[in-house]
């Protein structure tokens, strides 16, 4: 029961109060700004869901192979070792969409690639990596960060097309009423933690 | 219609993508989270600049030398380039100051994942030649530090009346420290830009085209004279 409570708190916390877009930004750009498309925006949070999982596991292996080697290494060093978690995911991902479903290729091929080298799916491992956790809980922080990013998508769709049927004004019509909207709710999980996350 | 006026200002802005034209940050809306998160001083603007100076210049050149490998290879490896381009720049940045890598924690590694490197570097180094892309990524370096030093300035300011350390007013605002302070700022930004771009437009058209009232006065004066 106390494993439980504890998966569910890393859970709800990368969820929710560590949100990758609300709470630090990442993961904010072009493709979740001004993406309408449901199918799209879909497929984007499933990339990032699926990476943000797979690279917490890999992630948590460079890890524990560094620790486990002994070797003295700088701070930035260790980080940069960690991006190769995100590149053999994605690498995954690409061979697995290529091989079983082609056509998801040709109509996803470039959201998938966006989805791979966001902030998001790098900054959840350097998180997990900064905080030290442990196995489980890198894994369950990674679903988490992915499930986020999920409500995030979702919540900036929705923005959308309510925004799209308000009489915005002229010079705020666009991305700075989405940075707007982005702003207010970040504001309301500012909220629920109380103080500005360590950057 | 005239359009003169404008016609020139388009030329200025093709001509300026990036910087003015195309604002990476304000009109493309790329690399927002290291404008909205880190950059709460201007050293850390500075250091933010040079960080994605040497990864725009690292992954602008691997993007040259593997233009005709698979687009997924591609994204790896100029990625990696680019990784290795913010190592370097990390020489520098020591150069400004020492402590500044504490206040960007996680965003400096997060710099070889920008999208300039993804997206428009490894994108137009397959269509256009070295100098092109290499002119483009300066002008998304020099458009990024635009709004990062402003940004960086008036957050400093607001948070210990400070501006580079150096002590210039005595006001005390915690919150522009924050996330949503740091989005609600750059849609303000955004908004000023994009009213901008509207206003001067306008006063072009205004003064390649006059109305009848203003044929009119601009007669009258000319018969005072």
């Amino acid at each position: 029961m106390e494993l439980l409570m504890e998966i569910l708190s890393v859970f709800l916390s990368a969820v929710l109060l560590e949100n990758m877009v609300f709470s630090r930004a990442l993961g904010v750009s072009r493709t979740t700004l001004v993406q309408e498309k449901k199918a799209s925006v879909m497929a984007f949070s499933i990339s990032v869901l699926f990476m943000c999982t797979v690279s917490s596991v890999l992630g948590w292996g460079i890890r524990w192979l560094i620790n486990w080697s002994d070797i003295e290494l700088t701070l930035f060093v260790k980080q940069a070792a960690l991006f190769l978690a995100v590149i053999a995911s994605y690498a995954l991902l690409y061979l697995l969409i290529r091989s079983k479903m082609k056509n998801l290729v040709s109509m996803f091929g470039n959201v998938v690639s966006y989805a791979a080298f966001n902030g998001a799916v790098y900054g959840s491992l350097l998180i997990s990596a900064t905080k030290e956790l442990a196995f489980w809980q890198t894994v369950v922080h990674g679903l988490g960060a992915g499930f986020g990013m999920v409500l995030a998508c979702g919540l900036i769709l929705m923005g959308h097309r309510r925004l799209d049927l308000r009489n915005v004004p002229r010079a705020f019509r666009g991305m700075p009423v989405m940075l707007l909207y982005i702003g207010i709710l970040a504001l309301a999980f500012y909220g629920l933690v109380g103080h500005n996350l360590p950057t | 219609m005239k359009l003169t006026r404008n016609r020139k200002l388009r030329r200025f802005f093709d001509v300026t993508k990036g910087i003015f034209g195309r604002n990476i940050v304000l009109v493309s809306g790329l690399m927002l989270p290291y404008i909205i998160m880190p950059a709460v001083s201007l050293k850390a603007s500075v250091a933010l600049t040079i960080a994605m100076l040497f990864a725009v210049l690292m992954g602008i050149a691997a993007a040259q030398f593997i233009s005709k490998l698979d687009d997924w290879v591609r994204y790896i490896l100029i990625t990696l380039a680019s990784l290795g381009g913010v190592a370097l720049s990390r020489l520098v940045i020591r150069l400004v100051s020492a402590e500044i890598f504490d206040t960007l924690g996680i965003y400096l590694p997060l710099m070889a994942v920008n999208s300039i490197v993804v997206l428009c570097a490894a994108e137009r180094a397959r269509r256009e030649n070295l100098l092109h892309t290499a002119v483009y990524g300066l002008s998304t370096v020099v458009g990024f530090s635009l709004v990062a030093c402003t940004v960086g300035a008036l957050r400093e300011l607001m948070l210990s009346g400070s501006i580079w350390g150096t002590p210039v007013a005595t006001v005390s605002f915690p919150v522009a420290a924050t996330v949503f302070f740091g989005f609600i700022m750059v849609a303000f930004f955004g908004a000023a830009v994009q009213a901008m771009r509207r206003v001067i437009v306008g006063i072009n058209l205004r003064l390649d085209n006059p109305t009848a009232e203003d044929l009119l006065r601009q007669q009258e004066e000319r018969m005072v004279d």
